[in-house]
């Protein structure tokens, strides 16, 4: 087994609304090892984005986050801003959704990568240009010299993702956090940025935390994934076992979901209703649930060990 | 570049013929003549006096032989100051009123952003009220109040600095200087300041901040390399009205610290039905503002690199 690399335990976010505080992520736990590339899966406002920005300690103001996160054994909850200013873009990096908004439009793609350098590696300009420019070429950017003083509304879209991944992985972070990297994007570009992704695992990146609504990116390039929902962990797995031993009723709900080419003729099953959140204890899927039980509303859903490493959170119990 | 300064200067001309048209009505419609006022002529001279400015023609014939004058450049006589041109009076008093207008441009300017980036970075805390505070008062209060209070604590009172602007031999002093530009400042702090505040807010909730502070980027640098441009594009915007609104200011702040500038000149010059005076400062003004505007356009190009190839 190789090292561990990032464990969370029990993380919670709580985010203030005119309603009160929302638990945007709740008792979330899962671990992520050396080389490995985690799929955090889930529907919108399932707190798969809170969850990345916990861990870089972005959540918005007058947010409130609980639990504990350790990278490399270190405790990222509630450390002081300073001490987390210097991992962040060193240690853990996050590539955002939409490239064209995470670049500054105001300033040129050298200065957008050097910063992190001079900031971090305390590099002068003339090193530091040289080494951003030597990135860019690592995530395919030939013209990368041109590239270095064009401005982001000068490139396409897939051009300004690969330069946003080039800016996260200039210090080789430990952890690379990338948060719906190709929604914004052709399908084609997509194929391009995913394989990226993986290639440079291990050569630029220690383990990356890949945030998607889209089973089949997971499917690509993950080895293993979380299920969330409602905020809460539903399922985790080897994504092999998630596709053909899915346990919860959630994850066989969104895998129906998914058009498959090899049985047209089985169609595609809608999960029923809306995405939301119940209010008290108990499941939060449990209003859309096909295999409720009446004590899905009371009680929170154990946490079974269907298999070694994988885990499901339902009150429904063995193998399906 | 230059093409775009050419265009612009070419718009400018019909503006400012409606300029120059609207004030000669206006001026014309105001009661009494250049030559009633105080002085008691004779109407024999006063006919002479009329024919030899050319104000016996009809109004239509007087408007167009102006407009072609001003096509030459030629501003022409002033009728109170006898044997001043419109042209000597505006070289004579712009001077003053430039460096007066500028240094109260450059204090709003630098005062404003520094007090609207110091707000932006607490909303809602103890500075932040503090500085929205001034900036309403500066807002609402006008000019013709603030500079007499000035006057009253800093010259009267405390006797830190004089009350005129101008020294005993009418030449200008530094110290005083100091309450006239910070009159005719004060309103347009308090603009750029809630401008560069509001615009910062926006700015600091944008996602290439959250990526910039994902880098790990210390507050400084967020706030001054990713944030300071895009969030003084709209002050850049407002410098062409806040050039208008100085030198309104400026009349006022002008006459009340007795500096020898434009303003005052033009005051005089309405109070004396000075026509010709008054409309050359006018379309002087008018293409001051034409001006300024301009380069805030020019500005916005340096700012924002997508505006310029365009």
């Amino acid at each position: 087994m190789s090292e561990l690399l990032l464990e969370v335990e029990d993380l919670g976010v709580s985010l203030p609304t005119s309603s009160g505080q929302l638990h945007a992520v709740d008792s979330l736990g899962f671990s992520l090892r050396e080389g490995e590339l985690l799929g955090i899966v889930g529907e919108s406002g399932s707190g798969k984005t809170q969850t990345a920005l916990a861990l870089m300690g972005l959540t918005p103001a007058g947010s409130r986050v609980s639990g504990s996160a350790r990278l490399d054994g270190e405790e990222l909850i509630g450390r002081p801003e300073a001490e987390l200013n210097d991992l962040r873009g060193d240690r853990i990096a996050m590539v955002f959704q939409d490239p064209q908004a995470a670049l500054n439009p105001y300033l040129r793609i050298g200065v957008q990568l050097t910063e992190v350098l001079e900031q971090h590696r305390e590099l002068d300009a003339v090193t530091a240009a040289k080494r951003a420019t030597e990135m860019l070429q690592a995530v395919g950017l030939d013209d990368s010299e041109r590239c270095m003083r064009s401005y982001p509304h000068q490139l396409s879209g897939g051009m300004r993702q690969r330069v946003t991944i080039a800016i996260a992985l200039l210090c080789r972070p430990r952890l690379l956090i990338a948060d719906e990297p190709t929604t914004a994007l052709d399908v084609t570009v997509q194929a391009q940025i995913l394989g990226l992704l993986r290639v440079l695992k291990g050569s630029h990146y220690g383990a990356g935390l890949l945030i998607t609504h889209d089973l089949a990116v997971v499917a690509e390039i993950c080895d293993r994934v979380l299920v969330m929902y409602g905020g809460k962990p539903m399922e985790l797995a080897a994504v092999d076992r998630l596709f053909h031993n899915g346990h919860h009723p959630y994850t066989r709900a969104l895998l129906r979901s998914l058009p498959r080419l090899d049985r047209p003729e089985s169609g595609l099953v809608p999960i029923p209703g809306q995405p939301g959140r119940p209010t008290g204890a108990g499941c939060p899927f449990r209003p859309r649930c096909a295999e409720r039980l009446e004590q899905c509303a009371a009680v929170v859903p154990p946490r079974l060990d269907i298999a070694p490493g994988h885990l499901s959170y339902c009150h429904r119990s063995g193998p399906n | 570049m230059l093409r775009l300064i050419r265009h612009r200067l070419l718009v400018a001309v019909p503006t400012l013929l409606v300029l120059v048209v609207l004030a000669f009505v206006l001026m014309r419609l105001a009661p009494g003549s250049p030559f009633s006022s105080e002085r008691n002529l004779p109407p024999s001279v006063e006919e002479n006096l009329n024919a030899r400015y050319g104000l016996d023609d009809s109004l239509g014939e007087q408007l167009l032989r102006y407009l072609g004058n001003l096509a030459r450049g030629d501003f022409g006589p002033s009728l109170y100051y006898s044997d001043h041109d419109v042209a000597d009076l505006i070289r004579e008093g712009f001077p003053t009123s430039l460096r007066l207008g500028l240094a109260a441009m450059i204090l709003a300017l630098g005062a404003g952003v520094t007090a609207g980036i110091a707000a932006a970075r607490r909303p809602g805390g103890m500075l932040d009220h503090l500085l929205m505070g001034v900036a309403i008062a500066g807002i609402s209060v006008p000019n013709f109040v603030v500079a007499p209070l000035l006057i009253l604590v800093f010259a009267v009172w405390l006797g830190w600095l004089p009350a005129s602007g101008a020294g005993p031999d009418a030449s200008l002093t530094a110290a005083g200087m100091v309450l006239p530009v910070v009159a005719l400042a004060l309103p347009q702090f308090a603009y750029v300041a809630r401008l560069t505040r509001a615009s910062m807010l926006e700015v600091l909730d944008s996602s290439y901040i959250l990526a910039a502070r994902a880098k790990g980027l210390p507050e400084r640098t967020i706030l001054l390399r990713h944030g300071l441009r895009p969030a003084l594009l709209p002050v850049v915007s407002y410098l062409g009205p806040a050039t208008a609104a100085v030198i309104t200011g400026s009349v006022v702040i002008e006459e009340i610290f007795g500096l020898p500038g434009l303003g005052r000149y033009f005051v005089q010059a309405a109070l004396n039905r000075d026509y010709f005076l008054v409309l050359g400062v006018v379309v002087f003004y008018g293409l001051l503002v034409v001006i300024a505007n301009l380069l805030v356009d020019l500005c916005y190009g340096l700012l924002d690199p997508r505006v310029q190839r365009q």
